[in-house]
């Protein structure tokens, strides 16, 4: 933990900003060694990798983590330390400002059907560049605004809900953003937008990787769709 | 003894929030939902002190800050950041300005309630 950050008592996520910290430093001396290290050392990662590796098989076993990362990119690799540290920040968000524990769920094998409630999203511009969508659910969005509010969820309006679903949103990419510029690309973020599901489509980004997370919040799923370029402006 | 707090936050959520939590200090809550607003209250108020987002949709919490370090009546007046924003450039030069304290968002509230209360009794 840096210096200024002690002082003031920030927390940091150690772990997971090293590694993708070392990663953006080996990327560009492109040594293959030392990434395969790199993602050795975390088994979710390795996994992960190799899995994508694979156009979402799970038989991972198919395949070995040089091959997988040869076949992806180093790039790729960057795009899923980012996740880790996106999964870190929606699990911490909930956690202190809700008193919620989520838990993360196979993205891959859930079915997804249409969002009922909101959409909130933001941009990252800089070295990295992309965007991130959070789906919230009608009845969850309620509950969220409440719990942060204090009011009863029969005074919540939709005002409130938005409002709700735009600071979680800020909240949680706010602090991967910071993470992302500790560990040595420079970003900023836009303002969050919330809109009616019905009325947002996910854009395409040019060169971005797409990741897509689910959380079990009580009985509803919490979907993130992350669309992230981390060579747009290297 | 009672006093002022100001809170500067586009988030009516955070405000909320925040009013909910100090309400039994018997301190008075003021707000300001942007940069320019915050910079306008504390001029005329005086607050003890000011709680100050970063993200804003007109000025930033650093740009509110250097105004307010510079341009008299709350050149001393403690300030404690509350915001998403907290990779190390951005504590540093918050840190360089002087504030009391720097929270970063997602927060408890009872450490903002610890917060609050240091700063108030110049701990």
């Amino acid at each position: 933990m840096s210096s200024v950050k002690s002082a003031f008592g920030i927390e940091t996520v150690p772990e997971h900003l090293e590694q993708l910290s070392r990663l953006i430093k080996v990327t560009d001396t492109a040594s293959i060694d030392e990434i395969i290290e790199i993602i050795s050392a975390d088994p979710k990662l390795a996994q992960r990798t190799k899995r994508i590796a694979l156009n979402g098989r799970d038989n991972t076993d198919e395949i070995t983590l040089e091959v997988a990362v040869n076949r992806l990119g180093v790039g790729i690799v960057e795009v899923l330390a980012m996740g880790n540290l996106l999964t870190v920040s929606v699990l911490v968000t909930f956690r202190k400002m809700l008193g919620s524990d989520l838990s993360i769920m196979d993205a891959s094998s859930k079915l997804r059907r249409d969002s009922d409630g909101v959409i909130g999203s933001i941009e990252f511009n800089g070295e990295v560049f992309g965007k991130i969508y959070l789906d919230f659910p009608s009845r969850a969005t309620r509950q969220i605004a409440s719990r942060l509010t204090g009011l009863p969820p029969e005074d919540i309006d939709e005002e409130i809900e938005k409002d709700s679903v735009g600071e979680l949103v800020n909240i949680i990419c706010g602090q991967l953003q910071s993470n992302i510029c500790d560990a040595g690309l420079s970003c900023h973020l836009g303002l969050p937008v919330v809109d009616e599901a019905q009325v947002v489509s996910i854009d395409k980004i040019s060169g971005a990787r797409k990741e897509v997370f689910a959380f079990k919040y009580g009985e509803d799923t919490l979907w993130i769709d992350f669309l992230i370029n981390p060579y747009a402006n290297r | 003894m009672s006093k002022k707090i100001l809170t500067v936050d586009d988030s009516k959520v955070i405000r909320m929030m925040l009013k909910n939590a100090l309400k039994d200090t018997g301190h008075e809550i003021l707000e300001a939902t942007c940069g320019q607003e915050g910079i306008d209250r504390a001029e005329e108020c005086q607050p003890d002190l000011i709680m100050l987002d970063i993200t804003m949709p007109d000025l930033s919490g650093i740009e509110v800050l250097e105004h307010l370090r510079t341009n008299g009546r709350n050149a001393q007046t403690p300030v404690i950041m509350l915001t998403a924003e907290s990779d190390e450039k951005t504590v540093q030069k918050a840190s360089a300005l002087g504030v009391s304290g720097y929270i970063p968002k997602p927060f408890s509230i009872d450490k903002v309630m610890e917060a609050v209360s240091r700063t108030l009794n110049g701990a």
